[in-house]
């Protein structure tokens, strides 16, 4: 299954967006968008599965730099 | 070929297409690549080539000036792509020009197939051109419902 992911961080419009990767997201997964990484906190599906993919939305958190 | 076949399975907008249909698509494909900051197409441009990501993430900008200018202005920002993800296929659609400006936000892989080429191909393997307009109103949809979250 390849997954169609949106990342999206709720009050940022300026970073998330959408890629396909081969992982399904899990609350708690750590992602790096640009050169900021963030917390997924909740995932949902956007559309329901066609073939062989998914469709997916990951509402995430920014995580603070160390 | 079959390096730039595995690359088109791993899109959704060719969903449901065979290995021959594959090997047809692939076979209209070039490569191109960008550096950060490159605009790939400017709005109102016509719109003649559409993209697949290889790598790399793209910025879809619909006021490129004011957004430059005023970053925090973040609505011009319409959605940002990432890998697997295709643009500028709205006008194999509806023909018309560019609804957007392009930039890549990071270096940048990318696939090109020229509209007419590929509607020609549509065209002439009609299960083909299907399957694919079928894909992109899907894809259409996802990056509405996608809109509507942020």
């Amino acid at each position: 299954m390849i997954y169609k992911v949106s990342f999206v961080v709720p009050g940022r419009r300026d970073v998330g967006g959408i890629q396909n990767i081969d992982r399904e997201p899990k609350p708690g997964d750590r992602v790096r968008i640009g050169n900021q990484t963030f917390e997924v906190v909740e995932v949902t599906e956007l559309m329901p599965p066609r073939g062989d993919f998914a469709y997916l939305n990951a509402t995430c958190k920014q995580v603070p730099e160390r | 070929m079959s390096q730039v076949k595995d690359f088109l399975k791993r899109l959704d907008m060719f969903n449901g297409l065979t290995d021959q249909e594959l090997s047809k698509v692939a076979a209209l494909c070039s490569e191109a690549s960008y550096k950060a900051g490159d605009t790939i197409l400017n709005i109102k441009d016509p719109a003649d080539i559409f993209y697949l990501i290889r790598s790399g993430t793209v910025h879809i900008i619909t006021n490129p000036e004011v957004f430059e200018a005023k970053p925090e202005l973040a609505g011009m920002l319409l959605v940002i792509l990432g890998e697997g993800q295709s643009f500028g296929e709205m006008g194999l659609v509806d023909r018309g020009a560019r609804s957007a400006t392009v930039r890549a936000a990071s270096d940048t892989d990318a696939y090109c197939i020229n509209c007419d080429e590929f509607l020609a191909l549509c065209n002439e393997d009609t299960r083909l051109g299907f399957l694919v307009m079928r894909n992109i109103a899907a894809d259409l949809s996802f990056k509405l419902r996608y809109r509507n979250l942020i």
